[in-house]
């Protein structure tokens, strides 16, 4: 007589799914989950130009950042918001990441604060994140190509164009370009604007600033 | 009934009498304050002229003395003493003064004039006197207009005498008149009569047949005016009065629309607390909607993260 029956083989499938089906729980929704969530979502519609979305999730992130008596969740979105201008090339004193450290930071944030404001020295630069620290000492000691190169060697784009806004001065035309490539394929409108801008106001090519002119009239031309 | 006992009677009735009289005469000089000790006090005056011996002397209307004695002291002044019930003491005090009044029909009194609360006045205290003339005061305010009733008498007998007087203006202006008049009477032409020069009549005349063929000429002015408002009425004031009229139209559809407009207003206006329901009920479906994508964000994304990363 054989053990293994189908009848046998459907009760072990049905326990085998009963058991799994318990296992998959789904993950505590924490504050800090939550307002991890709402910040991804505002950096993706922020770049991409969505400004209505990007400024409802980044209330929503500060929202549940703010549940807390620890400031530095709240820290970390403040300066990344900074950063972010920073990477399109937009000014900004970091105003508000400036209150809340008042109260509390960390050295990272602080060398990164630092770094967007142009002030970091090379001993609070040890405290960058390590993606940063690569490129920063390379720029530092006007090795601008070994920058541009660790500077392409980061793996997010954020973080890319967060050091080529920080070295843009010192970038090459073709690390502008190929960032502005990079910004096209990940749909990133808002970034990608600006640094065509930079890029037209650079170039020693003619030609190539009358087509980045024509690019950009089409690019902000309204939507019919 | 002897006659002694008769008598005894008459004595006792008698006796009674007269005890009931000399009774009831102290009761009432006693009621009438003839036995009340009374407190005197002085004042001096220029003249005892108004004054005699048993003015009442009053306060607030009522009599609380008389005056006793009138003398005639040696530097010529006049002293005169009243006295006071001790019962009116009281009325008199050390900011009292005394004023002789002397009204247009009654006889003269003194009246008292005090401030309530003071400490009575010792006897044989001075007070001062003011006499208070009401005929004199009445004869003093008549006098200005008097003085300007005679003027205005004076005047009107200087007009009455000029016009009166043959010499004058009025009559030499009759004269005149009259004059005038005769040679109207008498003369051709009014107009030498009036101006006395022919030249100024012919002036005259000539200025007279200028004015009318001025007056021709604004005729004929008016007739073209006339006509031109014809010509407006045809071609400018009916085609306006079209406009006007479909103006009007379009008014009235406009009021009728506001008419409307305001209902609709007002229904909104009434609304405004659904609209504030709804608003609330909206934002909580979105806030559960966000909930819901934030689960389900959770479970595709693994693992979850809590630290925000710096770009």
């Amino acid at each position: 007589m054989n053990a293994f029956t189908p009848r046998s083989f459907a009760l072990l499938l049905l326990v085998s799914l009963l058991i799994g089906g318990c296992s998959l729980t789904p993950p505590q929704q924490t504050w800090q989950h939550k307002s991890h969530l709402a910040y991804q979502n505002f950096q993706t519609h922020y770049l991409e130009n969505r400004n209505q979305l990007a400024g409802y999730e980044f209330k929503r992130a500060i929202e549940f950042a703010k549940r807390s008596a620890n400031l530095e969740p709240l820290a970390r979105i403040y300066l990344s918001e900074c950063a972010l201008h920073h990477a399109v090339l937009i000014a900004d004193s970091c105003a508000d990441y400036q209150q809340v450290a008042q109260v509390q930071t960390t050295p990272e944030l602080q060398a990164y604060y630092q770094l967007l404001q142009g002030q970091l020295s090379p001993k609070k630069a040890k405290n960058l994140p390590k993606n940063h620290q690569a490129w920063w000492f390379l720029w530092q000691k006007k090795a601008f190509l070994e920058a541009e190169n660790a500077l392409f060697d980061m793996p997010k784009l954020t973080s890319r164009m967060v050091a080529a806004a920080t070295m843009r001065e010192q970038l090459s035309l073709d690390g502008i370009r190929q960032l502005i490539q990079q910004q096209s394929d990940a749909g990133y409108r808002k970034g990608l604007l600006q640094w065509l801008s930079y890029l037209q106001s650079r170039t020693t090519d003619p030609a190539e600033a009358k087509r980045i002119k024509k690019t950009l009239q089409i690019l902000q031309s309204p939507t019919p | 009934m002897s006659y002694s006992r008769m008598k005894l009677g008459v004595g006792i009735f008698v006796m009674v009498a007269l005890i009931s009289i000399i009774s009831f005469s102290v009761f009432l000089l006693h009621e009438k304050g003839a036995f009340a000790k009374r407190v005197p006090y002085n004042f001096y005056t220029d003249s005892a002229q108004s004054f005699q011996i048993g003015m009442p002397v009053l306060f607030s209307g009522f009599e609380i003395g008389l005056i006793d004695e009138i003398n005639l002291t040696n530097d010529g002044h006049v002293h005169i003493t009243f006295s006071v019930t001790e019962e009116n003491q009281r009325w008199i005090s050390q900011d009292s003064s005394l004023m002789l009044k002397k009204p247009l029909i009654g006889s003269p009194y003194i009246e008292v004039n005090s401030t309530l609360g003071q400490l009575p006045l010792e006897a044989n205290s001075t007070l001062t006197m003011t006499i208070s003339d009401d005929i004199n005061d009445i004869i003093t305010k008549l006098e200005p207009t008097v003085e300007k009733l005679i003027a205005m008498i004076d005047n009107l007998h200087v007009i009455s005498n000029s016009l009166a007087n043959e010499e004058g203006h009025l009559f030499q202006t009759l004269k005149n008149v009259e004059a005038f008049s005769e040679k109207l009477a008498q003369s051709d032409s009014l107009l030498t009569s009036l101006t006395g020069d022919k030249r100024s009549s012919k002036a005259l005349i000539a200025s007279v047949e200028r004015i009318q063929l001025i007056v021709k000429d604004t005729h004929t002015t008016l007739k073209k005016v006339d006509t031109l408002v014809d010509n407006m009425s045809n071609k400018v004031i009916s085609p306006s009065g079209n406009i006007l009229q479909k103006v009007d139209v379009i008014m009235r559809d406009i009021t009728d629309k506001l008419d409307r407009l305001d209902k609709a207003v007002t229904a909104i206006g009434s609304s405004d607390q659904d609209i504030i329901l709804l608003r609330e009920q909206i934002q909580l479906g979105i806030e559960r909607s966000n909930e819901l994508l934030d689960k389900v964000d959770g479970l595709l994304e693994e693992p979850p993260s809590k630290d925000i990363e710096l770009p």
